[in-house]
């Protein structure tokens, strides 16, 4: 079966193509809920929201650009959502930074970090800098498109991205010191 | 050396690790879903099966209808052809087949039980038979005989009843009784077969008590103004309860509607005279018993 052909079954409801599209899926959705949660839990939190998503509104899916990226666009919304009822627990801490340059930080690509560790480490950020940091560094998104999705200042989202990649460069620094 | 940004999407981006089963099986088992599936197999079933065969059992009952409009039609003009190709001749006595049916109703009540009917015809067949020079020569000696002559009109042709004894025993039509050409040409023959056709006729035309007391509905009419048959009747000998009659053209159109048994049909269609021909009738009354029942039939409007 083609994707279109598994697509359209899932868009009337067949479960053989929901299981197939699960399949091909799964991974993807799984890599991206792991690496914005904080910890396995709420990432499998966010896997099966997003699944439920993809399943639920892949009827307005038109074939327009790629799947995948659907998918991928839909998995991140509903870890910002995610994020989002987390921080309305919270005090809406509000930041404001006025430097404009940040200076570049870089590690020697020397370094091998297994994946798990990275995920470790992004995993360890505060919650709205892993957030900045993953949207902002893989996602690709613009900083302008992160503060307009979490409800922050673009100042903000610039400045938690630095002081993000400033804690992962430290963690790494402080354990491949010597070598 | 590479910027951590950088550094970290290279290998996080493409960062797939394996899924268990477990939860697959909860996304399978989520009520949301569940519902979605359920009502997209509904559309499907709706759009593929249900559609379809509906269609199909519409055309097929549309053209059923159709088919069961035409057939009606059809026999009103059968019967429209045959009454009057019958009716064009010389209707004279016409008005007697209507009076008949009446006068030997009310007289009903005298022979109200089969068996007294019964016995009535079985006694008078073996005597005319047997002694038929003897009766024809002297006058009829059959008890009933005194009763028919004050029942039966004086009119009546007895040839005709003669000619087609059977038919006019079970039904008083007018169309057979049109046919009197034989009647005209023909002498008078003997009085025994009169009395044995009359004698039969009233036996059909006397009511059980078990059975229905029938309605007699003349098949036509004359409304020309000339005394005879003006109106169109429908007779009863009890009083009928819930009566009502209606009279359609054969487009379809009611002409003619009433709820009284007394009131008769002048031939009259919205102050206009109605055209000659065969219209058809819907009664619905109140048997004796007080179960409701409908006739249907045709009658010919003649000018």
């Amino acid at each position: 079966m083609t994707e279109e052909e598994i697509i359209k079954g899932c868009q009337n409801g067949r479960e053989k193509c929901q299981k197939m599209l699960y399949d091909q899926h799964s991974k993807l959705v799984m890599g991206i809920a792991l690496r914005f949660a904080k910890n396995e839990n709420d990432a499998y939190d966010i896997f099966q929201d997003a699944f439920l998503k993809v399943f639920l509104y892949i009827k307005n899916f038109k074939f327009l650009g790629s799947f995948e990226g659907w998918v991928r666009k839909i998995a991140v919304t509903t870890a910002i959502s995610w994020y989002r009822k987390q921080v309305s627990e919270r005090k809406n801490e509000i930041e404001i930074e006025l430097v404009e340059d940040y200076p570049e930080l870089s590690i020697d690509d020397e370094i091998e970090i297994s994946l798990d560790e990275m995920l470790k480490m992004v995993n360890e950020l505060p919650d709205g800098y892993r957030m900045v940091f993953n949207l902002f560094a893989i996602d690709g998104y613009k900083h302008e498109e992160i503060a307009a999705m979490l409800n922050i200042s673009e100042g903000t989202s610039r400045s938690q991205f630095f002081k993000a990649k400033h804690v992962l460069q430290k963690k790494i620094i402080e354990k491949y010191k010597f070598n | 050396m590479k910027e951590v940004g950088q550094y970290f999407k290279e290998k996080l981006d493409q960062y797939k690790p394996d899924v268990t089963e477990q939860f697959w099986t909860k996304i399978q088992n989520d009520k949301g879903l569940k519902k979605f599936n359920r009502t997209a197999l509904i559309k499907r079933a709706l759009l593929y099966y249900i559609t379809p065969v509906s269609i199909v059992l519409i055309t097929g009952a549309v053209l059923w209808s159709i088919s069961n409009n035409q057939n009606p039609d059809l026999k009103t003009v059968e019967v429209l052809t045959i009454q009057n190709n019958t009716i064009s001749e010389p209707t004279e006595p016409q008005q007697e087949p209507y009076t008949t049916p009446v006068a030997s109703m009310e007289s009903e009540p005298t022979v109200s039980k089969r068996e007294q009917s019964s016995v009535s015809i079985s006694k008078p067949d073996p005597t005319n038979k047997n002694n038929n020079p003897v009766i024809s020569k002297n006058e009829p000696v059959s008890k009933n005989k005194p009763v028919q002559n004050t029942t039966t009109e004086p009119n009546l042709n007895p040839t005709t009843i003669k000619t087609t004894p059977a038919n006019n025993s079970k039904q008083p039509d007018l169309v057979k009784n049109n046919t009197p050409k034989p009647s005209q040409t023909e002498p008078k023959t003997s009085i025994p077969d009169t009395t044995e056709a009359i004698e039969e006729e009233r036996a059909h035309l006397s009511t059980d008590p078990d059975e229905d007391k029938k309605l007699f509905i003349p098949k036509g009419f004359t409304p020309n103004n000339d005394g005879k048959n003006d109106l169109f009747f429908v007779y009863a000998d009890w009083e009928v309860d819930s009566f009502e009659i209606t009279i359609y053209q054969r487009g379809g159109i009611i002409v003619y509607k009433s709820n009284d048994i007394q009131q008769g049909w002048d031939g009259l269609f919205q102050n206009m005279d109605a055209p000659q021909g065969a219209y058809v009738y819907i009664i619905t009354y109140k048997n004796q018993k007080g179960d409701d029942k409908m006739l249907k039939g045709t009658l010919n409007l003649i000018r």
